[in-house]
Formats: C-alpha cells, structure tokens, sequence
C-alpha cells in the first residue's frame, strides 16, 4: 500500500518527500521542475494552473 | 478625489503601523496585506527571510516550502490588481502561484535583492503574460462561429457570409492536384522529352523558352520540338487520363 504523499500534478505517490508542499497539497521535484521550465504558451501550463487552483486554492482558501 | 482620499488613509496607516513597530507595540507576523486572507500564513520577517534564503542553495524542499506558502499572500495581493481583466481571480491567483514557483525556484541571494522584490516582479509578469496570450486567443475566431439562426432553426457560421471570388479556394486545390498528376505522367516519358517539357514550360521554376530557343539548346531543329511537342502533350494528356 502506498502512504506516501500524492503529487496535485501527476497524481504519483512519493515516500521520498522530494518537493514542495502548499498549504497541505503536495507537488513532487519533477512537477516543480516542469512548472519552472514551463513557458505560458506550452499546452501543460493550463493543466498545471488548473490543478493548483482546483487543489490549492479552490479547496483551501477561496 | 476618492482615489486621493484613500492614498491618504494608506499613508496614515503605514505611519501608525510603522510607529507602533517601532515602539515594539507590534510583531511583524501581526501586519497582514490589506484585503488579504487570514487562511494564509504570515509573510516572514526580515530576520527569517535572510536565514531562509541564505538556506535556499542548498535545495532544501523545506525551506523552498516555507518561502512560497509565507509568500502566498504576495501572489493575492498582486492577483486582485488584475480583477477587472475579465479573468477570474481564482485564475489569476493560480497563475500568480506558478509566478511565485519560478521566483523561488530562481531567485539569486546573492544579487542583493529582497526575494519579495523578485517574487513580485515574477508574479506579475506572469500574468501579465497570461493576459497577452489570452488578448492574443480573443481576437481569433474560427470560420465555425455561428453568428445567427435562421427559420428553419440552421446556424448561420461566419464562414457562410465570408466573401471570396469564385471557386477561389477551389481553383488552388484543383491546381494542386493537377501539379500532382503532370509530375508523376512526367516519369513516363524519357530524358529528351522531359528536358523539352521542362524549358518549353518553364516546369520547376525555370524561366519559359520558345520553341526556337530550345532548339538551339539542344540542337536540333524548331519545327522538330514543335512536332515533339505536340506528341509529348498528347501523351501527358493521356496518361493524366488514365490516373484520373
């Protein structure tokens, strides 16, 4: 069974605790790496603003 | 006149603030950003932030955690500047999320500058950027965007009142299709011919040339390219016939 934290991005599971965690939610060195490199005209840049804002904003805060 | 009375009652509240600061009557954690959220964690104090960031090469994931989420407030602030742009706030925060990712993740300690600084410009150019390329999709529209319905209940697409000449765009497709079948019926036929062809018709970019002119070329008389010409078309119109 995995215990690990859940990435909000790619959905994987790390034990490793290897990236970053915003208000509780988990994203994992790969994703933040993407993120980083990530230009705004990229087709993932819109999934990864989804999933910050369906996982870290809507959920949280707004 | 509003606008100025507000610049006022700011000025007055940063004077009180940083009185009370000053007379230790208040912690930094206490002063939040003006509309901001109270679910978000404090922005660090100075002290914190230069022991964070003088931690920040060494790849801690922690400490890059602590300077996003005490930074979070920052990409609020910054967000609700661009309400009135037509694009949600939830989006604009989101996006000014990712802006504060990359600051952190590039920030330079030892440029001497403070990392909100940084964040702030990053954040902002963010969506910044993210209001161009959306002004950009805006202005595009596709030949499919209905524009009305008529009786019948049939939708009436830009495309259907879009002008051309006739059979403009048709035209260009059959001609490419014709380029198409004179190239492959010009394998059939031998090196002389197509040699011929090429320069009679000027095929392949080459200039057109007269008959006469081939003639010299390839020394042989005018009336026999014409005779060869004659037959070499006919035959090209028969193989295109075949393929079609």
């Amino acid at each position: 069974m995995e215990t690990g934290e859940k990435c909000i991005i790619c959905g994987s599971v790390s034990d490793s605790l290897e990236g970053i965690n915003i208000l509780g939610k988990f994203i994992c060195t790969e994703c933040e790496r993407s993120i980083v490199d990530c230009n705004i005209d990229k087709v993932e840049y819109d999934r990864y603003k989804e999933s910050i804002k369906e996982n870290i904003w809507e959920d949280n805060v707004l | 006149m509003k606008y100025k009375v507000s610049n006022i009652k700011s000025f007055i509240l940063f004077k009180c603030i940083n009185l009370l600061k000053k007379y230790n009557m208040i912690e930094y954690e206490d002063i939040l950003y003006m509309g901001g959220n109270d679910a978000l964690p404090p922005p660090l104090s100075k002290e914190e932030e230069i022991k964070l960031v003088a931690q920040l090469k060494d790849g801690d994931n922690s400490v890059r955690t602590i300077l996003i989420e005490r930074n979070l407030r920052l990409v609020v602030y910054i967000a609700r500047k661009f309400e009135n742009t037509g694009v949600c706030v939830e989006d604009l925060i989101s996006i000014g999320t990712i802006g504060l990712i990359k600051a952190v993740n590039t920030f330079d300690p030892d440029k001497k500058i403070k990392l909100a600084t940084y964040a702030s410009r990053c954040i902002e150019n963010e969506i910044l950027m993210y209001l161009r390329r959306n002004s950009k999709i805006r202005s595009e529209i596709s030949f499919d965007e209905p524009l009305n319905i008529d009786w019948d209940g049939n939708e009436l697409l830009l495309s259907d009142i879009l002008g051309t000449d006739n059979d403009l765009i048709f035209h260009y497709i059959e001609d490419e299709v014709d380029k198409q079948l004179l190239s492959i019926a010009m394998t059939k036929l031998n090196s002389r011919e197509k040699r011929i062809m090429e320069l009679r018709f000027g095929l392949y970019g080459e200039g057109e040339k007269t008959q006469k002119e081939v003639a010299d070329m390839l020394g042989i008389s005018q009336s026999y390219i014409s005779r060869l010409e004659k037959r070499i078309i006919k035959r090209l119109k028969k193989e295109i016939t075949k393929m079609v």
